[in-house]
C-alpha cells in the first residue's frame, strides 16, 4: 500500500496555511498519524500536503488564566508527560489512551482534534472539563469551539480550517476518563470522560458506537445517576466521583453499544 | 529550512525527491539496512518500529522529510546504545523461541529496548502485555515475546 505522489509545502504562518489549504486537493500535515494512513487506504486524496512544521508558536504548553494554553502542533506523548504535572491529569490521561506507543510520538492534539470524532481521546477530555479548542475558519476567522460544537471540528478542518490550539481548565477537582470495548479494536466501542468542575457541575461526555459519531454530554442514565445522587448526598466534594460516574456507566456498556449498533443499522 | 538529510545508526543518510517516501523507504533502499521489516505499510503491525531521538515511531507512517535533521536507530543499531541490553534481549529472544516466522521481531526487539530504557519501565506482565500489544505477531502467541522481554528485564 505506497503513498501516491504529492509534494509537501511549509509556510510560515498560520495565515499561509489557511490560504494554501484554499486550494483543492490539499490537506493537512501535522504528525502524520492519521493523514498517511486515509492517503494509503484513498479515503483522502491530495496532491499537496501543507506541513505545519514550520509554523512558529503552535508548539507550547503554558499555564495561563487557570487554563493549560496547548499548541496544535504539541505531541500526544509530551502532553501525556507534561500536563499532569501542570493540572491537567484528565487530559495526560486521555492522551495515553490514544493509539499506541510509537503514534504518540508524533500524533498531535490539533491532529487528534482534527478527526472530529467523538471517539477521539482529547475531545472527549475537552467536552466533559468544559475546555475549548481554539479554531481558524477556512475565511480566517478565529473562533473558540467548546462543548457538542467540538464535534464539528473534524468537518471544518476538511473545509479548509485550522485547529491552532486548546484550552483546557487546571480547576477540576476530580477527573476520570476510560475506554471500553473487545480487545484490539481500533477504536473504543465506548469512551468516557468525566470531570468535577470547579463551581459544582459533576460533566460526563461519553461517545458510544464504531467511529463514535455521537457526543453525550451530561449523559442521563437513570441508574447510574441513582447511584452517583447517592454517593453525592453523602459526600459532595467527593473527587472520587468521575471514576464512580465511570464505573456506572461501564456497567451499562454492552446495552449501549447495542442501542449504538441497532442504531447505526436503522 | 529543512534539513536534506537524516542519520541513521549514526552516519548521515542524504534524502531525495520525491515528497512521498518514508522513512521505512530511505532505511531499506537508501540506507540498506533490512533488518527494519515494512510488512503492512500502513501503521498497522509495528514490525517497521524505529527509534526517531529515541522515541519508538512507525517508519512507515513517518515521511522521510519529517524524520529531516533526526536521529533513527534501527534494529541494526540498538547494540550501539546499549550492547548489554540488546544482547541480554537477543539471548532472551533465542531462548524463549519467542519468535517463529521472524517477520515482527525486529519491531518487538526495538519496541522492548525502549521500553526496558525508560526509567519508570514495567517489568511485570501486564505492563509488558500492554508494550507488545503495540505490535502484530501472526506465529508466536505473544506468550513467548512476553516471558523473553520479562526476562530481558530481570
Amino acid at each position: 500500500m505506497k503513498l501516491p505522489p504529492f509534494v509537501i509545502l511549509r509556510p510560515s504562518s498560520v495565515e499561509a496555511v489557511i490560504a494554501e489549504l484554499a486550494a483543492p486537493g490539499t490537506a493537512l500535515l501535522a504528525g502524520g498519524q492519521g493523514i498517511l494512513f486515509r492517503l494509503r487506504t484513498g479515503e483522502t486524496r491530495a496532491g499537496r500536503l501543507v506541513a505545519l512544521s514550520d509554523v512558529h508558536g503552535l508548539d507550547g504548553v503554558t499555564q495561563r488564566d487557570g487554563f493549560l494554553e496547548i499548541g496544535a502542533r504539541v505531541t500526544l506523548r509530551h502532553l501525556a508527560a507534561v500536563s499532569a504535572q501542570m493540572g491537567a491529569p484528565l487530559l495526560a490521561d486521555a492522551a495515553r489512551h490514544v493509539g499506541n506507543e510509537a503514534v504518540r510520538t508524533l500524533a498531535t492534539i490539533g491532529g487528534n482534534l482534527g478527526h472530529g470524532v467523538a471517539t477521539c481521546e482529547t475531545l472527549l477530555a475537552l467536552a466533559a472539563a468544559g475546555g475549548r479548542a481554539h479554531f481558524t475558519r477556512a475565511d480566517g476567522e478565529r473562533q473558540e469551539v467548546a462543548g457538542d460544537a467540538l464535534l464539528g471540528l473534524g468537518a471544518q478542518v476538511e473545509e479548509g480550517g485550522l485547529v491552532t490550539g486548546v484550552g483546557f481548565p487546571c480547576t477540576l477537582l476530580g477527573a476520570s476518563f476510560a475506554e471500553f470495548g473487545p480487545q484490539g479494536m481500533w477504536v473504543p466501542e465506548l469512551a468516557v470522560a468525566a470531570a468535577w468542575r470547579a463551581g459544582g457541575s459533576l460533566a460526563v461526555a461519553l461517545a458510544v458506537g464504531e467511529g463514535g459519531r455521537r457526543l453525550f454530554t451530561d449523559v442521563d442514565l437513570h441508574d447510574a445517576r441513582s447511584d452517583i445522587a447517592s454517593r453525592l448526598a453523602t459526600d459532595p466534594l467527593d473527587t472520587s466521583l468521575p471514576a464512580a460516574w465511570i464505573a456506572a456507566i461501564a456497567a451499562h456498556h454492552a446495552s449501549l453499544a447495542k442501542a449504538s449498533r441497532r442504531e447505526g443499522a436503522s | 529550512m529543512t534539513p536534506r538529510s537524516l542519520t541513521v545508526n549514526g552516519s548521515p543518510v542524504p534524502l531525495d525527491e520525491p515528497d512521498n517516501r518514508t522513512l521505512a523507504d530511505v532505511i531499506r533502499n537508501d540506507a540498506r539496512l533490512t533488518g527494519t521489516h515494512d510488512p503492512c505499510e500502513h501503521g498497522v503491525c509495528g514490525a517497521c518500529t524505529v527509534l526517531m531521538d529515541g522515541l519508538p515511531v512507525r517508519s512507515c507512517m513517518v515521511l522521510a522529510a519529517q524524520a529531516a535533521g533526526h536521529d533513527i536507530t534501527t534494529v541494526e543499531g540498538l547494540s550501539h546504545l546499549d550492547g548489554e541490553l540488546k544482547a541480554r534481549l537477543d539471548a532472551a529472544f533465542l531462548s524463549e523461541n519467542a519468535f517463529q516466522c521472524g517477520f515482527c521481531t525486529p519491531g518487538m526487539l526495538v519496541l522492548a529496548f525502549w521500553h526496558l530504557t525508560q526509567q519508570d519501565a514495567s517489568v511485570k506482565e501486564d505492563g509488558i502485555r500492554d508494550l507488545v500489544a503495540n505490535n502484530l505477531c501472526r506465529c508466536t502467541g505473544y506468550r513467548s515475546i512476553l516471558r523473553a522481554v520479562a526476562k530481558a528485564a530481570s
